[in-house]
């Protein structure tokens, strides 16, 4: 662990309250936000930025401040702004592909690799890819969470004393932590796993939860139901009073929102993000539809050839822009498909909706009790495996059929995939075939399929 | 009085090679008739007996030898050479020739380095012949009618087809570096947890 992950750590009340509560988790990481005071300082300017420069965006015109600043980030390659937008709709696309097989040439050549940070994407809509990022860049996701919630009608403050967020996960393994961070005051936050057993007693996560009252919980919709059930099946009075939840990785069923946001009393935000990205956008309170959130992001949907469709036509999301030094995206194709409506909405929000956004389809998977199996669980052992992309379906027996596509076919044996699926789902029936071609189309290969329903 | 070339005149003039230095060079081609093939190191021994009044040694001669293996590069050498040579004979440079030094070198070795980057004739067109005049000019220590001495480098430096591989190849390997450097920082980086991030993706 490196000491300036740890940056921005205070030894506060906030903290207080995470590590010395007697139903505190055992924590297996450490980590802060890893501010630096000039990114501080910067981040004051961005989130100013960011208050201003949501606007009404038109059809297949680049804001001048995206153009501005790829040019800034890609000397020389990139010409002037204007001769860049001039061009804009002949640059060429660049995808998760290039993130996974040629990294260093979305990285800028002057970028300095002292303070690059990498997160790995889950792998549970994609294969899993390591995202070069930036701690500052990380930490803009705290003024668009509070945007967001806002227009949801929820308002928090944070400080020294308040425990700002929890993140729930619930896996058999991921990493835990509390920290405080910066910028929100010196406010504690924690990433916590309700399905482990680092507990001190089977009903701690609640108590525990219940002692924080965090402002906001997020997760995915697997440990976002595992809260609910925790709550719902507590004895006694509910305690648990967030001001807001937001649902990540994967949309979240309108009938398992409502019920959260019936136990909770509180907003349900479903939210469009991605590693390489940042979020992308928020479900508009008024509808299904996800808002563009960040203002430096330009969000266009191309056709398959990297043409510009019309207003309304569905294609894949394309994105450009972006405040990561390390990765500042030239018409990166998301993978997620969808289309984009410019008009006006009755929630007063200017920027354009995402419509029909598909790509983050919930996967149901169950172990062989026939209990709930995270995706990501499967990820984590499979990203261990020499492979280029997998794919994994389950059948309503709970039979799995694994197609693979190794990086050295000749070499791969396939009793490796079998055991790493049983690692996590038990003594399920594994049917496994090698596939070259797997991966070989536009977008993303969903890596899990699975016949179940979430109403299963 | 010894007026400089000008660029025309030395194109012109090479556009007039006989048509046998044109031909495969000796020894490398196979299928030329005897009588189609030009020796080049007689050439260049005849060469330096009319500049310097005496032959070149045996020895530094043998690098103008036919190679068995004839190889593309040889033969663009061997080619090259014989254009050199026909440019050493315009008139204007015969009066004034390069020392004897420089002109060794950029015959034996100059030359040499070029053909192992080129990939066509030194007189295919019309840039690798300027490329190709402007060599010799700068072994002769002459620039072009009406080119400043600089100005002659700063031309050639554009046309310079060893200068164009060098700066590819240092580029290349300035980007295979960066490519090593950030793919060990991805992979040494993804080992720690990254700063704390408040919601999944």
């Amino acid at each position: 662990m490196s000491d300036s992950l740890l940056r921005g750590n205070r030894a506060g009340p906030a903290w207080q309250r995470l590590t010395e509560h007697p139903d505190a988790p055992r924590w297996n990481h450490r980590a802060g936000d890893g501010l630096r005071p000039q990114d501080r300082q910067q981040l004051l300017g961005w989130q100013a930025c960011f208050q201003t420069g949501r606007s009404v965006r038109a059809h297949g015109q680049v804001p001048a401040s995206v153009l501005a600043s790829l040019h800034l980030q890609w000397p020389p390659r990139l010409p002037r702004p204007n001769e860049l937008a001039a061009q804009w709709h002949t640059l060429p696309t660049s995808s998760r592909e290039d993130l996974a097989l040629r990294p260093e040439s979305l990285v800028p050549d002057g970028a300095n690799l002292a303070e690059m940070l990498v997160y790995r994407t889950a792998g549970t809509t994609g294969h899993a890819l390591l995202v070069p990022h930036h701690a500052a860049a990380a930490a803009c996701y705290l003024p668009m969470l509070e945007f967001a919630a806002a227009r949801h009608g929820a308002h928090w403050q944070v400080g020294p004393e308040v425990v700002a967020a929890v993140l729930l996960g619930a896996q058999q393994q991921t990493v835990t932590y509390p920290c405080t961070l910066s910028l929100w005051g010196d406010a504690g936050f924690a990433k916590v796993n309700l399905a482990c057993d680092d507990w001190p007693q089977p009903d701690s996560p609640l108590r525990y939860l219940e002692a924080l009252q965090p402002c906001l919980f997020s997760g995915d919709p697997i440990s976002l139901a595992k809260l609910l059930e925790l709550v719902t099946t507590a004895p006694g009075a509910r305690k648990l009073r967030p001001k807001a939840v937001v649902s990540t990785a994967v949309a979240m069923g309108t009938s398992l929102r409502r019920r959260l946001e019936e136990v909770l009393a509180a907003p349900v935000i479903d939210w469009y993000s991605l590693t390489e990205t940042g979020p992308l956008g928020y479900r508009c309170p008024l509808s299904e539809d996800y808002h563009v959130l960040p203002h430096d992001i330009h969000v266009e949907v191309l056709g398959p050839q990297g043409e510009l469709l019309p207003a309304g036509q569905r294609g894949e999301v394309t994105v450009s822009g972006g405040r990561n030094p390390y990765l500042p995206l030239l018409r990166y194709r998301t993978g997620d498909f969808g289309s984009l409506d410019y008009g006006p909405c009755p929630c007063g929000d200017p920027m354009p909706r995402l419509v029909d956004l598909e790509g983050r389809v919930p996967v149901v998977l169950r172990d062989h009790r026939g209990q709930l199996a995270n995706p990501v669980d499967l990820s984590r052992v499979l990203r261990d495996l020499p492979l280029v992309q997998h794919h994994l379906h389950q059948s309503t027996t709970g039979a799995v059929q694994l197609r693979l596509r190794p990086i050295a076919p000749a070499d791969f044996d396939l009793s490796w995939a079998v055991a790493a699926v049983r690692q996590v789902l038990g003594p399920v029936a594994v049917e496994v075939a090698v596939d070259e071609t797997l991966g070989q189309r536009i977008g993303k290969a969903p890596p899990y399929t699975s016949d179940w329903r979430l109403d299963d | 009085m010894n007026q400089a070339l000008s660029l025309a005149e030395g194109l012109q003039w090479l556009q007039r090679m006989p048509a046998a230095f044109l031909a495969v060079p000796q020894g490398t081609g196979g299928a030329a008739a005897a009588s189609e093939t030009v020796y080049v190191r007689a050439v260049v021994a005849d060469l330096f007996l009319a500049l310097y009044g005496m032959r070149p040694t045996p020895l530094w001669l043998a690098a103008f030898d036919r190679n068995s293996s004839a190889a593309d590069s040889d033969k663009l050498f061997l080619q090259a050479v014989l254009a050199a040579c026909h440019l050493l004979w315009h008139p204007q440079l015969r009066l004034a020739p390069p020392g004897r030094a420089a002109l060794e070198r950029m015959l034996g070795e100059e030359l040499r380095g070029w053909a192992g980057v080129a990939t066509g004739a030194p007189t295919a067109d019309q840039e690798r012949s300027e490329e190709l005049l402007r060599r010799v000019l700068r072994a002769a220590g002459r620039p072009l009618r009406g080119e400043s001495e600089q100005e002659g480098q700063d031309r050639l430096q554009q046309v310079d087809l060893v200068e164009r591989a060098r700066l590819i190849a240092a580029a290349t390997e300035r980007q295979q570096a960066r490519a090593r450097e950030v793919r060990e920082a991805l992979a040494r980086k993804a080992a720690e947890e990254a700063a704390a991030k408040v919601t999944r993706e």
